[in-house]
This record gives structure tokens, C-alpha cells and sequence, in this order.
């Protein structure tokens, strides 16, 4: 026998039950005590508090310490990258020397107009960036690449590594080029992580685009303190930076992408593909007009399946301005 | 009420087709206008005593922005002509592409008329954002730099440098001149993209000296005094 379902339940019927059923809520939520509680978003998962932004007065001195804290903070990012073995190609080092003189030119007349704005002149790196952006990117751009051990269709063990699973062994072979293990691979067992050392030159080309990123930065910053500065010295020299890193920007794209890095394929109507190793490319023009939006690219190697972590920069904002309250050392 | 008949005043040797393509122009001078004078999260505090500068561009301001206006039209003009010399259009970015065309590089041509359009764009950013007619390109700018443009690559490279250099130290003394807020900002989103079309003329032409490629000692125009 073929049972129908019910169908009598007609549209009107439904209405009233409906309506019964939302009425009973609302009579058991207004009976309810108790009913204050936290205000606050709710939050899922792990996530660090959220830190409230200081509350602290912008003036013409804040954005000015704010101006030098960027400058010094990218010869911080330089000189650390001299510092790595092979990060900046040798090619490259005299334009690294011109880019942190230049750097520090700026620097010094952020200073000198700080003080003349009536304010304390900031001759060190920005903390929040330094904290926030600067410190986790150059450690994940230095760290290893990590596999895990997998149990094969047939039962051997082999090592999954940037998307690929590859035999195990003291040098793997993938798609982008060879690794090599930084960690014992005897008696490894699934589940357990082995490292390797990151590709040959992703370290170089990871640096060389935080520099990129990090001058594209500087120039969106002394674009948008132009627009904000109250002396007309300050406005000018905010553009002559500006110009200045603009330029850094697009000769340090120049230098990533060869020609191919002279204009965004997006500005002739072509997409913009990441690189062979996933890396958002980035180019001398990028847009018709001087942009102040939050600049992307990755750093570090790609997890076991390849996937690489984005570094978002944005331009200073309350939790990144330096306030006359803030102390170098603090 | 008397309703008078409007007068047929208008000029009506406009068609509707260039009617549409100037109206679309200036709406698209305008939108860029706007997106550029989103207001800055930077800005001090002006909540009580404020900043006395005014939002919109004054009449010292436009007096010089129209100079400005015709400055970009003479660049772009003079990139057209280097086009036109080579046998070469602007690519429409609008334009579908063909598929296999994303794996070809950019061609010299294509970066010429990326910088072409960039600079109609600026002309155009500062029209929307003054309400100035479009005007016209300044004529001392296309002569003195018609035949280097119309030279040699490298002659083509060397002038476009040099004029790259010239325009955006010329925005740069121009924002000290300004009194609004909006001329300020267009003025800085302009000199920037035009430092860095400096940059990639200054690669193509082959300059090694690090003082030439970041540095400009080009002199600003004398705009204001014409």
C-alpha cells in the first residue's frame, strides 16, 4: 500500500500554527528573568582580545612622529634583511644602502618638523608595526616548511609537503624546485611534522616584496598625512616623500618582475595572476591614481597543502599612531 | 504664472552620441573625484576649533588647477603621439580580451597608452572635482616636447622622463599654493603615479645613476603665471 503524505494541512492552518508557536516564545521570553547579560559581540573560536585603540589627542606632532616611525621602522626592515644570508641579492645591496639613506633623509626632516610643530621629535621604529606586522613576517618569511608524515594507499609512509605527497627522504623534489630536511627523518611515524628548508631564493623573493609592500606603504601613508597636515611645510614635504617612496615602490617592482613589472596587466583589462610560488604580484603602476588601500602579499613558506599566509598593510590609524604620550622606550 | 517657452539656445551641433560620450567623460571625471576625496582617517581632529580649510576647490584654487588640467592634457596628448608615430592604440581595458592574450607580456606600446590614459584620467579627475570645462592642452608643453616624443626610442624615453619629472615637481610646488582640501588631495594622488611613471621611463631609458632614479631635480612649471 502506497501511503500519501498528509496534505490537509492547508496554507491557512499553517499560519495559525505558526503564529501559536511565536506567540508561546514571546510569552516565555517575557516571563524569563535574568534576561541582561554580556553586551558584547559574541566571539567563536580562539581569537586574541580585541585591544581598544589609546585614547589619546591627534595633533599635527602626532601624525609627524607617526611620519618618522615609518621611516624608521623600513630602515629597521633593511637592515635586517642585509643582515640575512642571502636575502638581498648582491645586485641589490647599493640600491638597499640608497633606500635606507633616502629613508633616514625623510626621518630626519619628520623629526625636525615634529619640533616645530611644538612636539618631541620620534627617532625609532614604530612599536604596533614593529610588533604586529614587522617581527611575525620576517619570522615566518625565515621559517622552514613543514610536512607531515602520511600513511600511502599501500600502506608505506611518505610526507605531504606544499600540496604534494612525495617519498621521504634528505632532499624531496616538488613542482617549484627541491627542499631539503632541517629536522631527522629516521623513525618518523604518521602524523609526525618533518621541516625542510625553504625553496631555493623564496626567502630573497619574500623580502623583496615585503620591501615592495612596505614602500607602497610608506607612500600611501605621506599621501594621506599630505591631505591631513595643517603647515603648508609639512603638507609639501609629505608629498615629496610620498614621490620619493613611490618610486622606491616601483623600481623595487621593477626589480621583482623585470618589464613585467612596469604596469598591472589589470589597467589593459588582463587578470592579475599570483606567481608560479603564489606570491601576489605587485607593479611600478598599479592604478591611475596614487591609492591608499591596504596593501597584500604573502610571506613564509605554504603549508602542507600549499596555502601561503597573507600580510595585510594598512596605512597609520589609532592603534598604529605614535602619541605624544607614547615614550621610545616604552 | 507665465511659463515662458525655453529658448533654443543650446548647441545643437552636438550630437547625441557626443553628448553621451561627454557626459559619460565627465561622469567618470567626477566619480574618480569622489573616490579621491574620500576623507582621510588621518585627519586631525576638527571637531571644535576645525580646520578652516575649505572642502571644495576656491578661485585661487580652480585658477590653478585649470593651468594643472592643461598640463595633463598635453602629456596625454603628447603619448598619443608617440602611439600614432609607432602605429600603435590604447588598449581598452574595458574591452573583453582574448584569453591567450593573459600569458603575452604588456607590450612598450600598451605601457605608453596605460601612461596616455593616465594622464587624460587626472585631467579629468580634476575637472569633476572643480566643475572646470575640460579645456584645452597646453600648447607650450606639446611644442617643446612634440619632437622628442616623436624621435627615437631613446629620445622617446629621455623626453617622457624629463616630463614626468617636470609634471610631478610642478603638482608638488602647486600643493603648497592650494587652499581646499579636495585640490590638495587630487593633487597628491596625481604627482605620485607620476613619480612612478617616471621610474619605468628612467628603467626603459637605461639610467643606472640611483640619484637619477629616485631623485628629481627637474624645475616645476610656472604655471600660475599663465
Amino acid at each position: 500500500m502506497i501511503t500519501e503524505p498528509n496534505t490537509r494541512i492547508g496554507r491557512r492552518q499553517a499560519i495559525k500554527v505558526g503564529g501559536v508557536t511565536v506567540s508561546l516564545a514571546a510569552l516565555v521570553a517575557a516571563c524569563g528573568e535574568n534576561r541582561g547579560g554580556d553586551d558584547a559581540p559574541g566571539r567563536v573560536g580562539n581569537a586574541p582580545d580585541v585591544t581598544a585603540p589609546q585614547n589619546f589627542d591627534v595633533d599635527s606632532a602626532v601624525l609627524l612622529r607617526t611620519a618618522s616611525s615609518l621611516e624608521y621602522t623600513a630602515i629597521e626592515v633593511y637592515e635586517t634583511a642585509l643582515g640575512l644570508d642571502g636575502a638581498i641579492p648582491s645586485e641589490l645591496e647599493p640600491v638597499v644602502d640608497r633606500l635606507i639613506q633616502d629613508h633616514q633623509t625623510v626621518a630626519d626632516q619628520m623629526v625636525e618638523l615634529t619640533e616645530a610643530a611644538g612636539g618631541e621629535g620620534w627617532t625609532t621604529t614604530n612599536p604596533w608595526l614593529m610588533d604586529r606586522l614587522v617581527g611575525p613576517t620576517l619570522e615566518k618569511i625565515q621559517s622552514d616548511v613543514v610536512g607531515v608524515v602520511t600513511l600511502d594507499e599501500d600502506g608505506s609512509t611518505r610526507v605531504q609537503v606544499l600540496g604534494e605527497l612525495v617519498d621521504i627522504a634528505e632532499t624531496v623534489s616538488t613542482v617549484n624546485g627541491e627542499l631539503t630536511a632541517t629536522s631527522s627523518i629516521d623513525d618518523v611515524s604518521e602524523g609526525d611534522e618533518i621541516s625542510f628548508s625553504r625553496l631555493d631564493g623564496a626567502v630573497s623573493a619574500d623580502v623583496l616584496a615585503f620591501a615592495q609592500a612596505l614602500e607602497s606603504l610608506a607612500t600611501a601613508s605621506h599621501q594621506e598625512l599630505a591631505s591631513a597636515a595643517e603647515s603648508v611645510e609639512a603638507r609639501t614635504a609629505h608629498l615629496e616623500a610620498a614621490t620619493l617612496e613611490a618610486r622606491h615602490a616601483a623600481a623595487l617592482a621593477i626589480a621583482i618582475g623585470g618589464s613585467d613589472g612596469f604596469v598591472s596587466p589589470a589597467l589593459v583589462g588582463r587578470e592579475v595572476a599570483p606567481t608560479a610560488r603564489g606570491q601576489i604580484r605587485h607593479f611600478a603602476i598599479e592604478s591611475t591614481f596614487g591609492e591608499t588601500g591596504q596593501i597584500e602579499f604573502k610571506a613564509g613558506p605554504g603549508d602542507v597543502n600549499a596555502v601561503r599566509e597573507s600580510v595585510v598593510l594598512q596605512t597609520p590609524a589609532a592603534n598604529s599612531f605614535v602619541y605624544n604620550e607614547l615614550e621610545p622606550d616604552a | 504664472m507665465d511659463l515662458e517657452p525655453a529658448e533654443r539656445d543650446v548647441d545643437t551641433s552636438l550630437s547625441r552620441r557626443s553628448l553621451v560620450t561627454a557626459g559619460g567623460a565627465a561622469a567618470l571625471g567626477g566619480l574618480a573625484a569622489a573616490l579621491l576625496i574620500d576623507r582621510t582617517a588621518l585627519a586631525v581632529e576638527d571637531d571644535d576649533e576645525g580646520s578652516d580649510r575649505p572642502n571644495v576647490p576656491t578661485d585661487a584654487d580652480a585658477a590653478l588647477l585649470q593651468q594643472a588640467i592643461g598640463l595633463e592634457l598635453a602629456a596625454s596628448e603628447l603619448y598619443r603621439a608617440k602611439l600614432e608615430a609607432d602605429g600603435a592604440e590604447i588598449v581598452d581595458p574595458t574591452a573583453a580580451q582574448d584569453d591567450d592574450a593573459s600569458d603575452e607580456p604588456i607590450t612598450l606600446s600598451a605601457v605608453i597608452g596605460v601612461m596616455a590614459e593616465n594622464h587624460q584620467a587626472f585631467a579629468q579627475a580634476i575637472s569633476g572635482a572643480t566643475g572646470l570645462g575640460a579645456g584645452e592642452s597646453n600648447a607650450d608643453v606639446v611644442d617643446a616636447n612634440l619632437a622628442g616624443f616623436s624621435g627615437s626610442d631613446e629620445e622617446f624615453f629621455a623626453t617622457a622622463h624629463a616630463l614626468e619629472q617636470t609634471a610631478s615637481a610642478t603638482h608638488t610646488a602647486l600643493i603648497a599654493e592650494y587652499e581646499s582640501d579636495d585640490a590638495i588631495t587630487i593633487t597628491a594622488s596625481i604627482a605620485i603615479t607620476e613619480a612612478r611613471h617616471a621610474t619605468v621611463l628612467a628603467d626603459l631609458l637605461g639610467v643606472a645613476d640611483l640619484g637619477v632614479l629616485f631623485g628629481n631635480d627637474a624645475s616645476a612649471l610656472s604655471l600660475g603665471d599663465a
